[in-house]
């Protein structure tokens, strides 16, 4: 061993030094009379200044949050020995302005937490929890065996299915399609829970889905927050929203419930859940009534206004739409005239405001009140949903060639999702798709053939995918599956093989927004702990044991260097976009994108086939809708309750929540009810209630409140971790939302159009 | 003109994330129970919406401390800045101070055996940064403030749901939450 | 400090590093025969296998993490001020543990070993040197001494009694014991 000497050396002297500190301390009372001189060159050392931070005693790097959030954070990470010891925002960032999110500073809890999946391991019958640790070389082995054992039986590889979603959007992590690729043609669950019917809408609409910068909020007169509650999702935009207001704006916010931001409104309106297209049609009437028309923007931008127009005039009235949503005819004449004559406005349509049988028309007519009122193109107005402008990436872990003489599916349409990027080519083979919101039912339908292995990566099945009961049925008919995680989730447990996956302080990528403008690099800032490999260096593993049992049969890259593969990433277009000349300037820092204008659509040049905002698009009607954004009707209750789930603030889906630095602000899953509804039923405050319907039950503690409207249960989505069994799922189906198939390849979901009813227990 | 740091709740800009919470415990890693910040939610006699409106609060940073006054090793400190300074290696863990603030600021760490409280993030202070909470706080809610130079505004000392005690004379200081128009359906 | 001690050290070390069931049934072998103990005949080692995973490894959340960090540290995060002692340690007696971070320096096997050349150490010097004698002490008293008797008690909350966990379980816990009670004698505090 080099250095030991002198490493024994190093730490008695900085004992040493540090005692001398002590000792110089102690003397300062002595010294006092310095501060008496007037001194040039020398300062006060006070034993203030002994303790102070120091930044230079750590090493520092940058991160960037990866999950699914507007806000994608940009992390500036403390490391000391080798080991992360605080983050914190980075403060050249305007979005991220130097803090996180209450998520977000649990991340150290993460890498460091003992729970965390350290090995390759086997488990040797499903749910049973034993399990036994492999080497990876020995998972590759079991996994490319079967991958090999599937193509023998099939003649092809359509019976490996991958599931994964939003779990890490570093850009990188795309190589987990790259890999499926790399092996051959295989089943992809396409679409998106998300948000797809707006998508849809959007671009029927706009001919894309593009919002403008949220920082612009700030010079809106008139800010509408419909169905999305920033206060919890994206905390960081509620500083424009104040400032918005500060400067003199109204702001109205529209949800079922009286949410945490509705709380920070001027005025709040409580709809009829899913009557929101009503609301915004009678919005329009009474603007079409006022004569408070952009008639410039609907002439000269805009086709099928006149149509449009035509259809208000004839089956929408003011007192219609209160009657279906309930808001009051005064109040919708007095917001839509204020909202009509605000200069500029905007809207904030959220995603869960279109979980719904009726989505996507309904983000048609909030869509078609910004266009008719000129706000669209206008720097603090427009529609704003989210964009994609920022991850114009090479992709280059994900377009991956199948290897020679691979054969698959022979269909119309090949994968898709919102983030494909791949402009699909014509190919005579191509994968076989199937609805990731219909992940169970997809499972146990799909023949010819049947589904036989599953690879799961930046997804959590059975905390968050619908109809969990039949999800676990689906699952028992699966030969194989593969789990890559970081904690012990139920899909986990569900699965026969889990790989240790690292955490973002432990891979090299890179990581946009789909809602503000900056791009941060993500350094690995820490070595991967234990055994733990980034998604890419899974692939490059089994790459390495596919062609060393079968030459030829994976094409992904044998070996990986994360670094490498991040450099990757980037082009001209990404640098010119930036405003940049290489990604390691994104080393100091995220950087914005340079904008021509905080508005999308400046320029009045619309993604759609006319070029025009299309109030009335063929389009939209050749994919089975309506060509105008009539009403559309929700979906009819089955049950006493309306049921919704919508996210907590202590969890981004399944993770987080488990973490118990978490739990200690966080400590368990409640239903919230209507204290009159509770009376009914005489169910009391903490009390144990059971909620149930069609799909399954929950029992779960009941907080009452008039913030949830009568004849409603709202639940927030989360998954507790070990020793609890809480899941939403149990009573969420898989109902299709109405759009999402045109550009993400399969309708949504109607998340929020779910129905149960509720007992003591 | 001498500082005296406290800090300032906004509970109208603050929204009940608990970023802030988050944040001292990102900096400081407590043990498992001992929390140093806590969100609290207002009650629905104070604020008529249930867990809508808050107050954050660690340590008010006493004028006339109780921590410090109970104390049998001099294990607080004030400084001429405000800011009340628990000193860890100290505190025999007798748990005085964790009786008598009425705060209940000081807390147990039972792994260490001691009290244990915020202590104003003063080695950042000292190298010219916010205290972990402030600068993570995402709407401005949570500041630091100088009550030597604050401009005389709608800030209260004791607002309703924050116990009163004079005596020692805490230095937060807090903006009360509005509420919206309410249109139900 | 004799060989019997050094081999139930050994056998102790690679019993908690172990990651196969042939590793446990070996170590645990070892262990068995340098405290005089029996282990069943018949003893189903995957069974053996599993219980040890589920108490030590993983995947799911472990009852009795083996790093000092879980039981010295804030809330049980790993890396802490012990993981860092432990790697001071090693460093004066001139040693490593490979990639310093990848696992944490505070495992109890790094630790077990690091006590294997302590003891080593000091018996072959011919007078124990006081620094030697000192770190050995300090070793035992300050560091092992605050998480060993936790982590000793969390496996027995949650291992099967009577099976082989148990069995080095005690072993570590008898072995701790003594070590204790010899440094006591030789080094009044």
């Amino acid at each position: 061993m080099t250095g030991q000497a002198t490493f024994k050396e190093d730490c008695m002297s900085q004992k040493t030094r540090a005692l001398s500190r002590r000792q110089f301390l102690k003397g300062l009372s002595v010294a006092g009379a310095a501060s008496l001189l007037p001194l040039r060159l020398l300062m006060p050392y006070s034993a203030e200044a002994a303790t102070a931070f120091r930044e230079q005693d750590f090493q520092i790097f940058r991160n960037a949050c990866p999950r699914n959030c507007y806000d994608t954070c940009s992390i500036k990470t403390y490391v000391k020995d080798g080991v992360v010891k605080f983050i914190e925002g980075a403060q050249e960032s305007t979005f991220t302005k130097g803090g996180l999110c209450v998520k977000g500073y649990a991340y150290p809890r993460r890498v460091y937490s003992p729970d965390r999946i350290k090995y390759p391991m086997v488990q040797d019958g499903r749910r049973t929890g034993n399990w036994r640790r492999v080497s990876w070389d020995e998972a590759m082995d079991r996994i490319a065996k079967k991958i090999l054992e599937i193509k023998e039986k099939d003649g092809n590889l359509l019976g490996m299915g991958l599931s994964k979603y939003s779990g890490n959007f570093g850009i990188t992590n795309y190589g987990v399609e790259g890999m499926m690729s790399s092996l051959g043609y295989t089943t992809r669950f396409v679409g998106t829970p998300c948000w797809p019917a707006g998508i849809d809408a959007q671009n029927y609409d706009l001919g894309d889905m593009w919002c403008n910068d949220p920082e612009d909020m700030v010079k809106s007169r008139f800010v509408i927050i419909w169905g999305a509650n920033p206060a919890w999702c994206s905390v960081h935009s509620m500083k424009y929203v104040n400032e918005a207001k500060r400067r003199g704006a109204k702001v109205v916010v529209i949800d079922p419930i009286f949410t945490q931001t509705a709380a920070k409104g001027d005025v709040y309106w409580q709809p009829e859940t899913s009557s929101d297209g009503a609301l915004a049609l009678g919005m329009a009437r009474h603007i079409l009534d006022q004569g408070l028309v952009d008639t410039d923007f609907v002439n000269t931008h805009a086709i099928g206004f006149a149509e449009f127009a035509a259809y208000l005039r004839e089956n929408v009235t003011v007192e219609w739409a209160s009657q279906v949503s309930g808001i009051p005819a005064v109040q919708i004449r007095e917001v839509a005239e204020e909202f009509a004559t605000a200069d500029p406005a905007t809207i904030w349509i959220g995603y869960g405001m279109q979980r719904h049988t009726n989505g996507g028309a309904s983000v048609r007519a909030i869509d078609a009140l910004v266009a008719m009122t000129g706000n669209v193109g206008k720097e603090g107005g427009g529609a704003r949903y989210g964009h994609l402008r920022t991850w114009g990436f090479n992709y280059h872990a994900l377009l991956q060639k199948q290897p020679e003489g691979s054969t698959g599916f022979i269909g119309a349409t090949g994968p898709k999702g919102e983030f494909d990027f791949t402009k699909g080519e014509a190919a005579s083979f191509t994968d076989r798709t199937v609805n990731i919101n219909k992940t169970a039912q997809a499972i146990l339908d799909t023949k010819d053939p049947v589904l036989r292995m599953l690879w799961v990566s930046c997804k959590n099945p059975f905390a968050q995918d619908f109809d969990r009961p039949k999800l676990e049925k689906a699952f028992d008919t699966l030969e194989m599956v593969v789990s890559v995680e970081q904690f012990f989730t139920e899909t986990v447990n569900n699965s026969d093989i889990v790989l240790p996956v690292t955490t973002l302080f432990e891979e090299w990528t890179v990581n946009a927004s789909y809602w503000h403008y900056w791009v941060g690099i993500n350094e690995q800032a820490i070595t991967p702990m234990y055994e733990t490999k980034s998604n890419i260096e899974i692939a490059a593993l089994l790459s390495r044991k596919m062609n060393e049992l079968s030459p030829g049969s994976c094409t992904f890259p044998q070996d990986i260097d994360t670094r490498e593969w991040l450099e990757k990433e980037f082009n001209q277009g990404m640098y010119d976009y930036l405003g940049i000349k290489h990604w390691t300037d994104l080393k100091n820092g995220p950087v914005k994108a340079k904008l021509a204008s905080s508005a999308s659509w400046s320029d009045m040049k619309f993604g759609t086939p006319s070029g025009k905002y299309e109030f009335l698009s063929e389009l939209c009607q050749q994919n089975g809708h309506d060509a105008l954004p009539r009403y559309k009707e929700g979906r009819k209750a089955y049950d006493e309750f309306r049921l919704l789930t919508p996210h907590t603030k202590f969890g981004l889906h399944s993770q987080f929540v488990n973490l118990d630095w978490m739990q200690e602000f966080n400590k368990e899953p409640f239903l919230y009810m209507h204290p009159d509804d509770a009376q009914e039923k005489k169910i009391a405050d903490l009390d144990t209630v059971r909620v149930f319907n069609k799909v399954g039950e929950l029992k779960i503690k009941v907080k009452l409140t008039s913030n949830v409207a009568k004849k409603s249960l709202v639940i927030y989505e989360a998954w507790f971790g070990a020793g609890n069994d809480f899941n939403v799922q149990n009573l969420v189906d898989d109902e299709s939302s109405d759009m999402g198939a045109y550009k993400t390849g399969a309708p949504g979901v109607a998340i929020h159009g779910q129905f149960a009813n509720v007992e003591r227990v | 003109m001498k500082k005296h740091y406290a800090f300032l709740v906004d509970s109208e800009r603050c929204i009940g994330c608990f970023t802030c919470a988050m944040a001292c415990r990102n900096y400081y890693h407590q043990e498992k129970g001992v929390v140093w910040r806590h969100v609290y939610p207002l009650s629905e006699e104070i604020y008529p919406h249930r867990e809508r409106a808050f107050f954050s609060l660690a340590c008010n940073h006493c004028e006339n401390p109780t921590c410090l006054n109970v104390c049998p090793v001099e294990a607080y400190t004030k400084r001429e800045d405000g800011v009340v300074v628990h000193h860890q290696e100290k505190c025999i863990g007798c748990g005085n101070c964790i009786r008598s603030c009425p705060y209940g600021a000081p807390v147990y760490n039972p792994v260490e055996k001691r009290a244990e409280k915020c202590s104003f993030c003063h080695e950042r202070l000292d190298a010219g940064l916010l205290p972990a909470c402030v600068q993570s706080c995402p709407t401005d809610a949570l500041k630091l403030v100088d009550l030597a130079t604050l401009e005389p505004e709608n800030h209260v000392q004791f607002p309703p749901g924050f116990p009163k005690n004079a005596k020692v004379n805490p230095s937060t200081r807090f903006i009360l939450p509005k509420v919206p128009t309410m249109v139900r359906r | 400090m004799n060989d019997g001690c050094i081999a139930s050290l050994e056998g102790l070390r690679d019993f908690f590093c172990a990651s196969s069931a042939i590793d446990l049934k070996d170590a645990a072998g070892r262990i068995a025969e340098s405290v005089d103990a029996a282990i069943l005949p018949g003893t189903d080692w995957t069974a053996v296998e599993y219980e040890f995973n589920r108490l030590f490894v993983g995947p799911a959340a472990i009852p009795a993490p083996p790093y000092a960090s879980a039981y010295c540290e804030s809330d049980r995060v790993l890396m802490g001020k012990a993981a860092l002692e432990a790697r001071q340690l090693y460093h004066r007696l001139g040693l490593a543990v490979p990639q310093e971070g990848v696992i944490p320096d505070d495992h109890v096997a790094y630790e077990l070993e690091a006590m294997i050349v302590l003891k080593s150490a000091l018996r072959a010097e011919a007078s124990s040197s006081p620094d030697t004698q000192a770190l050995h002490a300090w070793f035992v008293r300050e560091h092992l001494g605050r998480w060993l008797p936790h982590f000793i008690l969390a496996t027995r909350t949650h291992a099967s009694a009577g099976g082989v966990v148990a069995l080095a379980t005690d072993a570590l816990a008898a072995w701790f014991d003594n070590e204790l009670n010899t440094i006591a004698a030789s080094h009044p505090e």
